[in-house]
């Protein structure tokens, strides 16, 4: 059995879904589209709207599918998008080696052999319909007038509920000073829960999820360093509010404030920084936070001369939907155009164009080992972590605390958590990792045993 | 004056009590409202001051290399999905593709800390794990003063090498030491006299016959089992035994004799005859039943009381009585005599598994056992007559979850036994049948052809 164009009808939950597919069925958006003729393997990467792309694969003999997506559809728009473009441009599929991801695909998957409980049908679907773009009609002045007007109402509503919110924010502040920190800390979870839950009333919703976060940062301390750490992180929202306060729509503040710009906005901005290089992923970091929204984090090091040194892909789906894997494995290396966010100092970013390239060397790490950090702590004193490409050195211990120390022994960083134990018995040559001013985080690692991730 | 580190730490313990903060703090920071002295504060210990430790940071030894290749780049993804799949001995893969030459990269995996059956070039690693590696590089030849200037690693190689070479000084080592040592490094010296054992070793293994380890003593009675020096039958057990079995004759001119269990009722019975032949030794029983312990083991009818006569036998008998019974047991039924298997030689062990994976493909897992080191050598000749078509059937339609586990316990078993091109022919004759050439299951083989 093959994939035509009725399975793929068949197959869609709807036709809204179809819709989305046909929108997909661009080849600048499918950087890889293979197959593999032996085991009816078809298998590509999209770059959906989350800031990494998507891997979908599906078995064309029965159907079966996967994609990395956090779509709530089964299956989802980009599934349904190469299975359609297969089902109709077979030849542009190249043959491929079929890759471990997928293979890990097939080790995992459970073919039951029992027909679904709802066949599919391709009842009130159409793919013609779904490939019909729809007449513009000609809008109505007065009705962009008032939406213009609604629009504006709304703007003006957000930034003064923000204003109420940061103020909020700094009386909260200095309530705690006045009954003490450590009262403050006895009872932080409460507290920090009850003051992000008016932010969240007040539309700084970036705001609310960094203090949710606080105690779990605070409280993973040792006693002695926690109030270290709380008058910092307290601290830091002081600065925050009173930038935003001196400039509300200054981009990075705002994003750490209220909410990010939309992807869309990112990639049609004229402006926005463009850098074109090659890249290698150096680690992933994913945690949830307390309203369950799942973080992915992607960080890339920039391995040529030009352009910000390191860029940070996000994003973001509900815990609901399980463990999502994405198409970047770490040490995995590629040329792309990444479009940074508008920033005083750029990180984020997302990628645009991507292609495979020949490997790399890591370029040679500052000779002052936190200079970037320090960078990213002038131009964004709000900032948390930073990330860092520190010089040769090896991973010592104090006690039960690994460190890391500098080949010269001029600096020691301790770290967040012990790395495995073989890495404690390597020369690091160079590493890159994660500062937040008081424990560093290893991503990864060239050493003497060669590249060795460090971030799972 | 204060440091401007002292000062804010005066405006760190005020904000710890909520105690007033006026003209505390530096200087320059007097005037300014509470929350800037708050963000001021907090950027300080940033800016201004890494962490830093009392206690001295020590680091640790370079992890030794290997005196094995490493596993090539492109290989090592294939062997960390057999090290995550959770039904399956990691070890195993270790050992085999250290059987072909080359050695794992330490952060694909390590071996515990307490591992004691690595292969030996991996026991480097477990030294390195323990900071047990000697501070220099010492050559020291193995005698009681410098046996703990010796790596522990090397120390029971060098001690069965000194066995096999000098074993009177071995048997002086050991007699000096080991009663000095914890009941598993006993152990491992005594099994340094295994390979090369003797009759000249009784007296050695005599004088551990009454260890308070129950291990040691288990050892130490098998080995002199080995020696034919084994424990002597129990008398009363002796005037018991033709209680529970028949001697029959049988053939044209009943000649041949058949040793035949009685069938017995109740579990209070059996649980008294395996106590009987548990008193029991094989020379014992031979005297009993006026036969050599040879003719017992030709005449033993495999059946009832067959886990009473091997447990006896695996016992007390000599490595050839082991090695007759265990042939016996393969050739007259699908039994798996494992108390057998363990006392016999690694070649030993791996002849009679093959054998047995001849005739009868539902051992594959069960051969696994039987063949203890996995070297990868077992050749197209020895494993073409195997059910592929079944073992295809089981991994691709197979509706019994069980069914379909045991085929493929049973392929990655193939994986670990099979050289190159056996592990090529299996592929290919499990693909043409169906599998998917992809199909995770085929990772052992496919690492195996690779190299």
């Amino acid at each position: 059995m093959t994939i035509t164009t009725d399975t793929v009808t068949a197959l869609a939950p709807d036709q809204a879904s179809l819709k989305a597919a046909s929108k997909l069925m661009k080849a600048a958006k499918w950087p890889v589209r293979l197959r593999d003729e032996v085991s009816n393997l078809v298998w590509g990467e999209c770059q959906g709207s989350g800031a990494n792309p998507y891997r979908v694969v599906f078995d064309a003999s029965d159907q079966g599918y996967k994609c990395t997506c956090p779509s709530r559809k089964f299956p989802c728009k980009h599934t349904l998008a190469l299975m359609w473009m297969y089902a109709e441009t077979p030849a542009d599929f190249g043959a491929g080696d079929v890759p471990d991801w997928v293979t890990d695909w097939l080790g995992r998957r459970r073919k039951t052999g029992a027909a679904p409980a709802d066949k599919p049908s391709s009842k009130g679907k159409s793919l013609s319909l779904a490939r019909a773009e729809k007449p513009e009609k000609p809008e109505d002045p007065a009705a962009i007038a008032r939406r213009e007007a609604a629009a504006k109402k709304r703007a003006e509503e957000t930034e003064a509920a923000l204003l109420t919110a940061v103020d909020d924010l700094e009386v909260w502040i200095e309530d705690q000073l006045r009954t003490g920190l450590g009262a403050l800390l006895n009872d932080l979870p409460t507290r920090c829960r009850a003051i992000a839950a008016r932010m969240v009333d007040g539309k700084a919703g970036a705001l609310a999820g960094r203090i949710d976060e606080i105690p779990g940062r605070v409280l993973a301390l040792t006693g002695e360093e926690r109030l270290d750490a709380l008058i910092a992180q307290l601290g830091k929202l002081v600065i925050l509010t009173r930038a935003f306060r001196a400039d509300p729509q200054q981009p990075d503040i705002r994003r750490a404030v209220a909410t990010a710009e939309k992807r869309e906005d990112v990639l049609a901005d004229p402006n926005a920084l463009r850098v074109k290089s090659t890249w290698e992923v150096v680690g992933e970091r994913v945690t949830t936070r307390r309203d369950d929204l799942v973080i992915h984090a992607k960080w890339l090091l920039n391995l040529q001369a030009h352009g910000p040194r390191f860029a940070l892909l996000l994003d973001f789906f509900p815990a609901s939907l399980g463990r999502r894997s994405t198409a970047f494995a770490n040490g995995e290396q590629f040329e792309a155009e990444l479009v940074f966010y508008p920033a005083r100092a750029p990180l984020r970013a997302l990628v645009d164009q991507r292609k495979t390239c020949d490997p790399k060397a890591w370029p040679a790490p500052e000779a002052e080992p936190l200079a970037e950090a320090a960078r990213f702590e002038t131009a964004l004193p709000w900032n948390e972590v930073a990330p860092v490409l520190l010089p040769p050195g090896r991973i010592a211990l104090s006690g039960k605390r690994s460190w890391w120390t500098a080949a010269g022994g001029d600096l020691s960083l301790p770290l967040d958590q012990p790395p495995p134990d073989a890495v404690t018995g390597m020369a690091l040559e160079a590493a890159s990792a994660l500062w937040d001013g008081a424990r560093l985080s290893l991503l990864s690692a060239q050493t003497d045993w060669g590249r060795v991730a460090l971030d799972g | 004056m204060d440091s401007p580190a002292a000062q804010i730490d005066a405006l760190k313990a005020r904000w710890m009590t909520g105690a007033t903060t006026s003209g505390v703090g530096p200087e320059e920071w007097q005037g300014l409202d509470e929350l800037s002295l708050l963000a001021l504060a907090g950027q300080f210990a940033r800016v201004a001051t890494h962490p830093g430790t009392s206690a001295p940071l020590t680091p640790r030894p370079d992890i030794p290399a290997l005196p094995l290749k490493p596993l090539p780049e492109d290989l090592r993804p294939q062997f960390r999905r057999l090290r995550d799949d959770k039904q399956f001995e990691t070890l195993d893969t270790v050992r085999f593709i250290a059987a072909r030459g080359y050695g794992v990269h330490p952060v694909d995996w390590m071996p515990r800390r307490t591992a004691d059956s690595l292969p030996p070039a991996y026991e480097v690693w477990r030294d390195w794990l323990n900071d047990a590696l000697p501070a220099e590089a010492e050559d020291h030849a193995l005698t009681a003063e410098t046996w703990d200037m010796v790596a522990p690693s090397r120390r029971y190689a060098d001690l069965a090498r000194l066995h096999r070479d000098d074993p009177e000084a071995a048997r002086a080592l050991i007699t000096a030491l080991a009663p000095t040592l914890a009941a598993d490094q006993r152990l491992r010296m005594l099994q340094c006299v295994q390979a090369a054992l003797t009759d000249g070793d009784a007296d050695l293994l005599q004088g551990f016959d009454g260890d308070r380890s129950s291990k040691v003593q288990t050892f130490v009675k098998t080995q002199l089992a080995r020696l034919g020096t084994g424990p002597q039958s129990d008398a009363d057990a002796a005037a018991e035994i033709p209680d529970y079995i028949d001697v029959a004759k049988a053939g044209i001119l009943s000649r041949k004799r058949i040793i035949e269990a009685r069938k017995l009722k109740t579990p209070a019975q059996k649980k008294s005859r395996a106590q009987v032949f548990a008193k029991m030794s094989l020379a014992g029983l031979a005297d009993v039943l006026k036969m050599t312990p040879d003719e017992v083991i030709d005449a033993w009818s495999f059946g009832e009381g067959t886990d009473e006569i091997i447990a006896l036998v695996a016992a007390t008998g000599t490595d050839a009585q082991v090695s007759r019974l265990a042939e016996r047991a393969i050739e007259a039924t699908e039994y798996t005599p494992l108390p057998l298997m363990e006392r016999l030689d690694t070649a030993t062990r791996r002849a009679f598994g093959l054998q047995v994976l001849k005739h009868d493909d539902l051992a594959l897992p069960l051969t696994r056992q039987w063949i203890a080191e996995p070297e990868g050598d077992v050749s197209w000749d020895a494993l073409s007559s195997l059910p592929f078509k079944k073992i295809t059937s089981a991994l691709t339609e197979s509706k019994n979850a069980n069914t379909e586990a045991q085929a493929a316990a049973g392929v990655m078993f193939l994986g670990l036994i099979a050289d190159r091109d056996a592990a090529t022919r299996i592929v290919d004759t499990l693909v043409a049948g169906g599998v998917l050439p992809v199909d995770p299951r085929l990772t052992l083989l496919r690492l195996n052809a690779a190299l």
